[in-house]
């Protein structure tokens, strides 16, 4: 009987823990064509998953999203708007205090 | 009497065992992973020991959000390969046998780094779109202990002009080949997929420390 269940538990599709909106697409096309135009869609497209995920309660934040945006931001001289975005990682990831603090200096 | 019995049950356990000794489980498999409980990794710049100049960059763009939906913490990618550049250090995983674990642990609290190294990106895909071979390998490296904690080989091989390779796995691949560079993404999201399938899932996973039992291929 446990095992039935095991077994079934083990055959269940997995939704996803987090919502990663075009994610990859746009940071693939950030590296592969470097450049202001491709790192700014970046920018818009992990403003939109955090605008998404804040506004909707089922869809999750994944690791790293506040604090590669507030990365861009701090790069593109907004160290005051880049605070509460590393602020918010480490709130709702508290293992990455250490690095965030490093990277937000 | 009572003694019979805990000698009879010790052999019917022992006999379980042995019927099923070819079977691996994720616990027999990767103990280490689950005593040391790794929650935070730090991605390296991926090994390319292939001809394709992009596999690099499609790998790095795709891993974070494969390993986070395993349960796990990624450090954010970009800022960290940022500082490996400026330190000289983005080749470190390509250069040198000795990872710096203690900075890494320092400077950004990593539980574990993984490590992918390219070894085939058949080219052929590019032009052609003949056959998809993408020949991979993972390694899981614990930070306090420097050992492989985790590792996996992933080889795809496709031939895309066949209806169905008999293989599930490639088949979906196969339906991901499509026109444009998100053809390229999406092979990477899939070699990540199957890579990872056998990781035992991370802190964040419901799956964590529940998957102890969970067969190995």
């Amino acid at each position: 009987m446990l095992l039935l269940a095991g077994l079934m538990a083990s055959c269940t599709v997995s939704k996803g823990l987090y919502y990663w909106g075009d994610y990859e697409s746009s940071y693939y096309k950030k590296v592969h064509t470097p450049g202001d135009a491709s790192t700014l869609s970046h920018t818009e497209e992990l403003k939109k998953i955090i605008d998404k995920t804040e506004k909707k309660s089922n869809l999750k934040i994944g690791p790293g999203i506040y604090a590669e945006y507030g990365y861009y931001l701090l790069q593109s001289g907004k160290e005051e708007q880049s605070k509460p975005y590393f602020a918010k990682e480490k709130e709702t990831f508290p293992e990455s205090s250490t690095t965030i603090n490093f990277i937000s200096k | 009497m009572k003694k019979l019995i805990k000698i009879t049950t010790i052999l019917g356990i022992v006999a379980l065992l042995f019927s099923c000794g070819s079977l691996k489980t994720k616990l027999s498999e990767y103990p280490e992973l689950y005593n040391e409980k790794p929650k935070t990794v730090l991605i390296l710049p991926p090994i390319n020991n292939s001809t394709a100049a992009d596999a690099k960059d499609l790998l790095r763009t795709t891993i974070a959000p494969a390993l986070a939906e395993k349960g796990y913490y990624v450090l954010p990618v970009e800022p960290i390969f940022d500082f490996l550049k400026l330190n000289g250090a983005y080749s470190i995983a390509e250069t040198s046998e000795v990872l710096p674990l203690d900075k890494f642990s320092s400077i950004f609290d990593a539980d574990a780094v993984l490590k992918i190294s390219i070894n085939k990106w058949d080219k052929n895909y590019y032009v052609i779109g003949g056959n998809v071979k993408v020949d991979l390998v993972y390694e899981l490296v614990s930070v306090k202990t420097g050992k492989t904690i985790w590792s996996r080989v992933t080889a795809v091989t496709v031939d895309t002009t066949s209806s169905s390779s008999g293989n599930l796995l490639a088949d979906l691949v196969l339906t991901a080949v499509n026109t444009g560079a998100t053809k390229y993404i999406d092979l990477a999201k899939r070699a990540h997929l199957l890579a990872l399938a056998d990781l035992p899932a991370g802190f964040y996973s419901p799956m964590y420390q529940k998957d102890k039992g969970q067969t190995v291929k």
